[in-house]
């Protein structure tokens, strides 16, 4: 019978006692909470002088698609599947929640969001809220389906029938 | 003063920050995430850099607005927390000059910024100070003004 070797992301905590700051894989991580996440995200929400929600969303995508780009050639991460699974257990293991990507192709996709940080961390804050919340994760979405198809055409988050990520 | 602030840092640092079952760290009565500090950077440095300069004032308020509120939350949360119990509270004698410092040890752990207090008369005056700190990692050169 044969076995099926399941992918597992390597992460490598670092903490410099000289500079007080942590990295994770070489790249600068700090730690927040909800009330910062959700505070940012309603920040976005209301910024009427910008399209905030937009602009999160995008940095979110710029930042993880470099994150997991870096990621999958520093490891040789080459197969869909693989690159999908690091994307998911990075995502998990930040602390932002658990994702499964149910289909993927280079124009589309469904993600489902079992577990959320900014959304659960939305509802302890103000309770349930029927419009969407969780850029951050429409950006990382985007971020990663990009990564995965190596394309430097922006991914569109959307809400149904596509990659999305919706308040529950 | 019975803070040890080395001590602190150090066993706070050593804190395992990764995501359960769920994806989710629960620690210090809060959610936590470890997320890289160039989406944290990314957002504000875009959003102050892309107002009119008639708006800038609001956008760094609504930033400010939104670390006064988590700083409130957050902070009470880790003064309250099991890390902090263990670690922290033991060493604590003076009330509140050695929740403070301990805070800020806690803080610096958590890598938002080397700072540390260094001047407080209870009610009426705190200096903190910020040697190192994420938020000024938006210059590669140079100085921002």
């Amino acid at each position: 019978m044969a076995l099926m070797k399941k992918t597992e992301i390597v992460l490598d905590h670092q903490f410099d006692r000289k500079t007080c700051r942590h990295t994770l894989n070489g790249e600068l991580h700090v730690l927040h909470c909800h009330h910062y996440a959700t505070l940012y995200s309603r920040l976005a929400d209301d910024c009427g002088m910008l399209d905030g929600k937009k602009l999160l969303t995008e940095v979110a995508e710029d930042v993880f698609f470099d994150l997991l780009i870096k990621y999958f050639n520093e490891h040789a991460i080459t197969s869909l599947p693989d690159k999908f699974t690091i994307a998911e257990q990075y995502y998990a293991a930040t602390g932002l929640g658990q994702m499964n990507v149910v289909c993927a192709g280079p124009e589309s996709g469904e993600v489902e969001l079992l577990h959320s940080h900014v959304d659960e961390g939305w509802i302890k804050k103000w309770d349930k809220r029927s419009a969407p919340v969780n850029f951050i994760t429409s950006g990382y979405i985007a971020g990663m389906f990009s990564a995965v198809f190596e394309r430097p055409t922006p991914f569109v988050p959307g809400r149904r029938k596509s990659k999305h990520c919706h308040g529950r | 003063m019975a803070i040890n602030r080395k001590s602190i840092i150090e066993n706070m640092a050593k804190i395992e920050v990764m995501g359960n079952d769920e994806g989710l760290i629960p620690g210090f009565n809060v959610f936590v995430t470890q997320l890289p500090a160039a989406f944290w950077n990314g957002f504000a440095e875009r959003l102050t850099r892309l107002v009119d300069d008639d708006l800038l004032e609001s956008a760094e308020w609504l930033l400010v607005n939104a670390a006064h509120e988590c700083g409130y939350h957050t902070g009470y949360g880790i003064i309250t927390s099991d890390e902090w119990k263990a670690v922290v509270a033991p060493m604590v004698e003076n009330v509140p000059e050695d929740i403070l410092h301990g805070a800020f040890a806690v803080f610096t752990a958590w890598g938002w910024a080397k700072s540390e207090i260094v001047e407080l008369i209870p009610n009426e005056k705190m200096v903190v100070r910020a040697y190192d700190y994420y938020e000024s990692d938006v210059a590669s050169y140079g100085q921002f003004k």
